[in-house]
């Protein structure tokens, strides 16, 4: 089983609902240690892209023409950090996946160069409280799962885990980035926004996964 | 002296960012400089950095020729103006830098050293040195990116003379402020473009002059004596423009 263009439309799509649907929860994360806007951005750029996908004359043939979409939408609509964040992890994922079908190392591969491109454009170490604590476990699952010859669907299913509990660790964490690093130590006992939106970008990814499979069948 | 740098203001609110470009181009009146501020949706604007605005301020400085500093105000603004650094062709982004830096102090700093004619690499290094101005380290690396020669001319003057050569080469001269508001923003800049003109490292009072912030933490009053150390291939036309301009004070009376 692999997956391909239209798993990664579906996957936007997802992740628009999911991040329209949370768009409340993440701003009032962010509000608590940020500027409370991350899920108003993170929807109005989410629905741009959707917006975007659905106006091309011609049918995408690679992931990758996806994400780069993607990538370059979100970087002009979303107007905080997250849109340069989210568009540089897109933009690196669009060169790593320029084919029409990816298999579990394909899948690994997306979410590392996500990782990369997280990590590139905002310098953050794991533990720092950022998006890069909820990529990084991520990418990590991923690549042991695949390692163990899991599919696509369960390398995701790993990736979605990790990042979910990688969100759970923010809350632990003093952000020492971003707008929460002013309020140091105050910032601990909130889980990052960036982080929370990640898993569920991450989710979008397995929930296309498993409607690609089920449909497959 | 025509600048060759441009630089490019982006703030998470346009306000902000105009108003600091003001701030800096009132020092420096023949820098272009490009205020980006705000993230407008559906024709109103909200706070944010917007990367095609940004992208296309910095096409525009390009296009015409200049290189450009690109300085945030708070992180997601350094962002995207890095990311920008990124999207352009490796031509283009040869030619720009995001140096970080405090978003005031840096716009002026670079604005001012821009428009002494000075290059990317010195202009970049104006605004992140900027950050000095906050813990009191006045001669630091960022400030004085050709050398220590800025601040070590070695003179100690004697009272009131005017002392030609000496054991360093350094030329230097006492002379009386001339305006009665004192060495503020303004006449400090008029003084650090003026030192940008001449192959020579001027310091007053110890302050390289080349420091709009470094003449202003002088604090010096009207009519206060300040001694001028020229250093270098110009330095004496450079000591006598310089003393002739803090005569006259500096654009004022």
């Amino acid at each position: 089983m692999t997956l391909g263009v239209t798993w990664a439309l579906d996957w936007m799509r997802r992740t628009a609902a999911l991040v329209v649907a949370h768009r409340e929860e993440l701003s009032e994360l962010d509000r608590q240690i940020g500027d409370g806007d991350h899920g108003e951005n993170l929807a109005r750029g989410f629905t741009a892209v959707i917006t975007k996908l659905d106006e091309q004359p011609t049918p995408l043939q690679h992931v990758g023409e996806v994400l780069r979409i993607a990538a370059t939408t979100l970087m002009s609509t979303v107007g905080g950090a997250s849109g340069p964040l989210y568009g540089t992890a897109f933009l690196r994922a669009s060169r790593a996946t320029a084919r029409t079908e990816l298999d579990a190392e394909g899948m690994v591969a997306l979410l590392e160069a996500c990782l990369e491109g997280v990590r590139d454009r905002g310098g953050a170490a794991l533990g720092d409280k950022t998006m890069a604590d909820a990529w990084f476990p991520a990418a990590e699952a991923a690549a042991q799962s695949a390692e163990h010859g899991a599919t696509p669907v369960e390398v995701l299913r790993a990736a979605t885990l990790a990042a979910r509990r990688g969100v759970e660790a923010t809350a632990q964490l003093a952000a020492v980035r971003g707008r929460a690093s002013f309020l140091g130590d105050l910032s601990i006992g909130v889980a990052d926004p960036g982080a929370a939106s990640t898993a569920l970008v991450i989710e979008a990814a397995h929930d296309a996964a498993v409607a690609a499979v089920s449909r497959a069948a | 002296m025509t600048a060759r740098v441009g630089i490019v203001l982006v703030a998470h609110a346009a306000e902000l960012a105009r108003g600091t470009a003001s701030v800096a181009k009132q020092m420096a009146p023949d820098v272009p400089v490009e205020a980006v501020g705000g993230f407008w949706v559906d024709g109103l604007e909200s706070l944010g950095t917007d990367v095609d605005a940004v992208r296309a301020a910095v096409s525009r400085l390009l296009d015409d020729g200049r290189d450009v500093v690109v300085l945030g105000d708070l992180g997601s603004a350094v962002l995207t103006a890095e990311l920008v650094l990124e999207l352009l062709d490796d031509a283009e982004s040869g030619r720009v830098r995001v140096p970080g830096g405090p978003f005031v102090e840096g716009a002026v700093a670079a604005a001012v050293r821009a428009a002494g004619g000075a290059g990317l690499e010195d202009v970049a290094a104006a605004a992140r040195g900027a950050a000095l101005i906050w813990n009191g380290n006045v001669s630091g690396a960022g400030e004085a990116p050709e050398g220590g020669a800025v601040s070590e001319g070695g003179a100690s003057p004697e009272d009131g003379a005017v002392s030609d050569g000496g054991e360093s080469g350094a030329l230097s001269s006492r002379v009386v402020l001339g305006n009665t508001t004192g060495l503020h923003a303004r006449p400090a800049a008029i003084l650090a473009r003026l030192v940008a003109g001449f192959d020579a490292s001027v310091t007053v009072n110890g302050a390289p002059a080349e420091s709009v912030f470094e003449l202003m933490k002088l604090a010096a009053d009207g009519g206060a004596e300040l001694e001028v150390v020229a250093v270098g291939p110009g330095a004496s036309e450079a000591r006598d423009a310089v003393v002739a301009a803090i005569a006259s004070g500096l654009g004022e009376r």
